[in-house]
């Protein structure tokens, strides 16, 4: 019998209010405590919303997070405009698939460049990689660069969009900027192929840890889910997202702040992962092949693979923008459809989306005035957490007998495998100058 | 793309956290000479380096505790903070501005000169409105930022 003994105290130390812990007791091979605790300050955003107008609230929103503002919006814009029976065109839904497209880019490549490659490359952090494989991080940076400019191209923002608004867009792309963008995609193909390469090498470097749960995100018939589609899991069951309170079941646990959720087992996991192993039949041909390339195939119950399911989203993001910049060139761009009339009213509306992380929930009642009276915002990080917790509590007696350095080092890496959002809203300075 | 760029940063909905923000509000309802860009740039994470590649100077405002009054501004450049400490990272939500700059640095990236107009929080809390402190500097900021442009920006400009 192991007559290991560890003692594990790790914090994710932010700026600010926000940070998450690993804690982990060992004694004589026993686990006494493994938690993930996230003692962050509660939010509320939601309470920030009411008593605001319906044309202001996804602007408010999409300051929640610099990351997922674009998911946020487009969450936002959904509520509001299933709550007051707006209809959106076509060619608006195309673009909010670009634009999401965008935000998936920019945030998979900064997580599986800037945070996992360090990881598997066996160092603390992206800086050591300028000097030891300087070609393959420019490599990360162009396709970063590119996501960037994309989501400029959608939303006339890299963050916080200012086009997108309920019922379509206040400024469309030209078709010169759709040309643009579509070209920039092609000459990437080489950056990605490098990144390929180097994940492929890497790939028996992710811990061997596997632990089914239940994934959940949303589904439809026609394509790769992220703009629309309904709830649906791998354990069964399909709803529309208005159904959402009976999926998502949020509850306290003690050492967390943050809302936990869960469905038919004790935690759910959302994101890329979880996304791969519910659509993976409707990604596209590169997607599908680089996910064999790299070794990911459905059903994976390896949480580490959330960042291979990132990459992968990623080609499928590239090859997908190509057809929908072909199919909007195509059928040429109607810019009659600037600035929809909308009359405010009463309503209650649900709107969801697939953001980097996962499935995003924004909830809003509006008075006939079109004031927002009650929110609700369920972010898919809150609903990672139990999932986390889980892991940790299968995967420390199977590590506990390897070093204390190599154990901290793959919780850690799980925790970021889950790419989490536990501080994004202040990030001010803290300055202490050299003379001082 | 103009070679000058003032970024504003910060999350508006946590009170003085959000100065930069306002800042980019204020300061595009005034005069700038030909060649400035006024960018709202939110909480840009990694994002802020490609909107600072390829300028000649960048000038960004932003909420900085440097131990001062609330309200007090104070023009300054990378070079002439500590460097903070390594931190555990979980994710890149957490990158602020030093880090941010830390990281492009250490990666070589060619950036232009940059200068941190830094304002003292009274309060981050979650409110859009700003102290009355962070109001008043924001009444003061203008010449601040001139003030860099006018001594740095004339090769940037010409």
């Amino acid at each position: 019998m192991t007559k290991a003994n560890l003692d594990i105290d790790l914090h994710y130390i932010t700026r600010v209010e926000g940070h998450g812990n690993i804690v982990v007791n060992v004694k004589e091979g026993k686990p006494e405590k493994i938690q993930w605790q996230v003692p962050e300050a509660p939010r509320f955003f939601e309470a920030m919303v009411v008593g605001q107008k319906w044309d202001m609230l996804h602007h408010i929103t999409s300051r929640i997070c610099g990351i997922c503002s674009i998911g946020h919006t487009l969450a936002s814009l959904k509520a509001t405009e299933a709550a007051m029976g707006i209809e959106i065109s076509e060619q608006t839904a195309k673009l909010r698939r670009l634009a999401i497209h965008g935000e998936n880019l920019q945030s998979h490549t900064l997580h599986v460049g800037y945070l996992a490659l360090p990881d598997l490359m066996g160092v603390g952090s992206v800086v050591p990689l300028a000097s030891s494989h300087p070609e393959e991080l420019k490599m990360v940076i162009r396709l970063h660069r590119l996501a960037n400019e994309f989501s400029d191209l959608t939303t006339g923002r890299t963050t916080h969009p200012q086009r997108l608004i309920p019922g379509g867009f206040t400024k469309l792309p030209t078709k010169e900027e759709l040309e643009t963008v579509r070209q920039r995609i092609i000459d990437a193909e080489d950056d990605v192929k490098g990144v390929t390469g180097l994940l492929k090498a890497l790939a028996p470097k992710f811990p061997n840890f596997t632990r089914e749960t239940e994934y959940i995100g949303i589904t439809c018939d026609e394509e790769y889910a992220l703009y629309d589609g309904d709830l649906a899991s791998t354990d069964g069951g399909q709803d529309p997202v208005s159904e959402y309170l009976s999926w998502t079941n949020e509850y306290i646990v003690p050492q967390s702040t943050a809302k936990y959720t869960k469905r038919k087992r004790e935690s759910v996991m959302l994101g890329a992962l979880a996304r791969f192993n519910l659509n993976h039949a409707k990604l596209k041909p590169q997607a599908q092949a680089v996910a064999k390339e790299l070794g990911l195939t459905a059903p994976c119950y390896n949480p580490y693979m959330n960042t291979v399911a990132q990459y992968v989203e990623c080609v499928h993001t590239l090859e997908d923008s190509i057809d929908i910049i072909d199919g909007l060139l195509k059928h040429g761009i109607n810019y009659d459809e600037v600035y929809p009339k909308v009359t405010p009213k009463a309503g209650q509306g649900v709107g969801a989306v697939e953001v980097p992380r996962g499935l995003l929930i924004h909830d809003y009642t509006y008075d006939r005035d079109g004031v927002c009276t009650v929110a609700n915002c369920i972010i898919p990080t809150n609903q990672n957490h139990a999932n986390i917790q889980l892991d940790m509590e299968k995967l420390v007696p199977e590590i506990m007998d390897k070093p204390k350095e190599e154990v901290e080092l793959t919780l850690e890496m799980l925790v970021r495998a889950y790419d989490p959002c536990i501080s994004c809203s202040t990030h001010y300075l803290k300055v202490e100058f050299k003379d001082e | 793309m103009q070679p000058i760029a003032i970024i504003g940063m910060g999350n508006y909905l946590m009170g003085d956290e959000g100065v930069g923000i306002h800042a980019t509000r204020k300061l595009r309802e005034l005069e700038w000479p030909e060649g400035v860009d006024i960018i709202d740039a939110g909480v840009p994470s990694l994002a802020l380096l490609h909107m600072i590649e390829g300028r000649k100077l960048v000038i960004i405002i932003d909420c900085a505790d440097f131990g001062g009054n609330p309200g007090e501004i104070r023009a300054f450049t990378p070079d002439q903070v500590k460097k903070p400490e390594p931190e555990r990272q979980a994710s890149l939500h957490a990158a602020d501005l030093m880090t941010t700059l830390n990281i492009a640095q250490q990666m070589a990236m060619q950036l232009p000169p940059i200068w941190i107009v830094g304002i003292q929080p009274k309060r981050v809390e979650m409110t859009m409105e700003l102290s009355s402190e962070a109001e008043h500097a924001l009444v003061t900021l203008a010449p601040v930022v001139r003030n860099v442009i006018e001594k740095q920006g004339a090769s940037a400009l010409h």
